[in-house]
């Protein structure tokens, strides 16, 4: 059986969220400020950063 | 069994690009026809307002194209390798990147001082975190110095000596990087912090005069230090070519004079000569050449031509050892080894007086072969005694116990030569 890639799984689901935030923005079901959004954007990316970082000592 | 083919890796299809060809590649790599791709991408293109043209800009120096796969890195790929790979440094941008987020959001709640503090301390603390990264990186560990063990004039040994020490370029390359990104850093926010404070008026003039002053100081200096750094690389130089040299005279002194007197005196024995003159010549050439795959004891080559010494050394009797190719050094190849050891002891006690005993090996492909011939008187094969085992099963057995053959070539006066094979284990 295929091995999953963790950090491509985070960072899918990461961006995921991201896009998740974007679409409920545009539909009126949350206003999102640009600090919030920016904060969105910077923990996703950090957690992929991370995730890769991590995932070096398994390969 | 299903069957896996592995996909090409992406790179640009320049054979067929119609601008870099990216898009060529990515299709190469998906496996579809350009053609799709390209309408696609046109199709992206309008619906992002052009957004993907800039993806496309911004992928075509990380993409290597066709005809840089296997070229030693550019520069850019060194700097992006030196900046990405490590996993302190994505450790780190990701922390940095979480802090980051918590502090926007801290600005959102309204839990914040002021922006024209927050922010020139966030950076000037990025700044001044890999400028301590970068000189804890500096501290002196141990090192091997290559060039201290190499002998010189060599251009075998320059290669290997580059190719033993390629990190600390490549790291210095990328740490004189980030030293810079951090002093970058670190400017910035104190020019941001005297910007948002309305300081940086005040201080405008006080900059160009200091400006002008460095260029015209540039100026002056400029001719004395480019002479300076001329004298200083040429300086450089003559000391390494004196220590070359001195290192050159003392091993001459250790080895070859050393033999040079041993052969005076024992200049009524010609074999001792030719065996001392022969041990010599092994040493200069694994000095001068420094093969240190062949030292390391995991070539075969290499470990034929050890055995091929030793048993010179021991019987007296010149072996010329001529070896095409390489292969690791694994149970099989030390099976073929030791079979070639034994053939040569006997070429030596029995042949020994007729002249040289010649090896010949050829190593590719995961196939080695072998042939040790004499020149000696032969012998019938079929009178070899029962009891004999040397050549039976130090010999025949020991080939064919490893997936190997071995052949005896001989007749009475026409020398003997023994064939040692051993296939691809692949096969």
């Amino acid at each position: 059986m295929r091995r999953v890639d963790r950090v491509s799984l985070i960072a899918g689901l990461a961006m995921m969220a991201v896009g998740g935030l974007l679409v409920l923005d545009q539909t009126d079901a949350i206003e999102l400020s640009p600090g919030i959004a920016g904060a969105a954007l910077a923990a996703a990316l950090g957690v992929i950063m991370i995730t890769s970082g991590l995932a070096d000592d398994g390969h | 069994m299903p069957t896996t083919v592995a996909r090409p890796r992406l790179t640009r299809d320049t054979e067929h690009a119609i601008v870099a060809g990216v898009l060529a590649g990515l299709a190469r790599r998906l496996g579809v026809d350009p053609i799709l791709v390209r309408i696609g991408f046109v199709i992206l293109a309008f619906g992002t307002a052009g957004a993907a043209l800039l993806v496309y800009v911004i992928a075509w120096p990380f993409i290597p194209a066709d005809e840089d796969v296997g070229k030693p890195p550019t520069r850019t790929e060194r700097w992006l390798e030196g900046v990405s790979s490590p996993r302190r440094l994505r450790l780190a941008a990701g922390v940095g990147l979480l802090t980051l987020a918590a502090l926007l959001v801290f600005r959102e709640l309204g839990i914040w001082w002021s922006d024209a503090v927050i922010w020139p301390l966030v950076l000037a603390a990025s700044g001044a975190a890999l400028l301590w990264a970068q000189s804890r990186a500096m501290q002196p560990g141990p090192s091997v110095d290559a060039a201290s063990i190499a002998p010189p004039s060599s251009a075998a040994t320059a290669e290997a000596s580059a190719a033993a020490t390629p990190r600390p370029k490549r790291a210095g390359a990328a740490d004189l990087y980030r030293g810079g990104f951090g002093v970058a850093l670190v400017i910035g926010a104190g020019l941001l912090f005297l910007s948002a404070n309305d300081a940086l008026g005040g201080a405008r003039e006080v900059v160009l005069v200091a400006i002008a002053a460095t260029a015209a100081l540039a100026l002056i200096l400029a001719p004395f230090l480019w002479r300076l750094g001329r004298n200083l690389a040429a300086e450089r130089a003559e000391r390494i070519r004196s220590q070359e040299r001195a290192e050159l005279a003392a091993h001459v002194h250790d080895s070859v004079l050393q033999t040079l007197t041993l052969m005076q005196k024992r200049a009524d024995d010609p074999r001792e000569i030719a065996s001392l003159a022969r041990r010599q010549e092994r040493e200069l050439r694994s000095w001068l050449f420094d093969d240190r795959s062949r030292r390391s004891g995991s070539s075969l080559a290499g470990a034929l031509e050890d055995a091929a010494a030793k048993v010179e050394d021991a019987h007296g009797v010149p072996i010329e050892v001529v070896a095409v190719g390489d292969l690791e050094l694994d149970e099989r190849a030390a099976a073929l080894v030791a079979a070639t050891r034994e053939a040569l002891m006997n070429a030596a006690k029995f042949a020994g007086e007729a002249g040289p005993v010649a090896v010949y090996a050829e190593m590719e492909n995961g196939r080695a072969q072998v042939f040790v011939r004499d020149r000696g008187n032969g012998f019938d094969l079929d009178a070899v005694p029962a009891d004999r085992r040397g050549l039976r099963e130090s010999i025949v057995g020991r080939m064919e116990r490893h997936g190997g053959t071995a052949v005896v070539r001989s007749s009475p006066g026409s020398g003997t030569e023994v064939e040692l094979t051993l296939e691809s284990e692949e096969r």
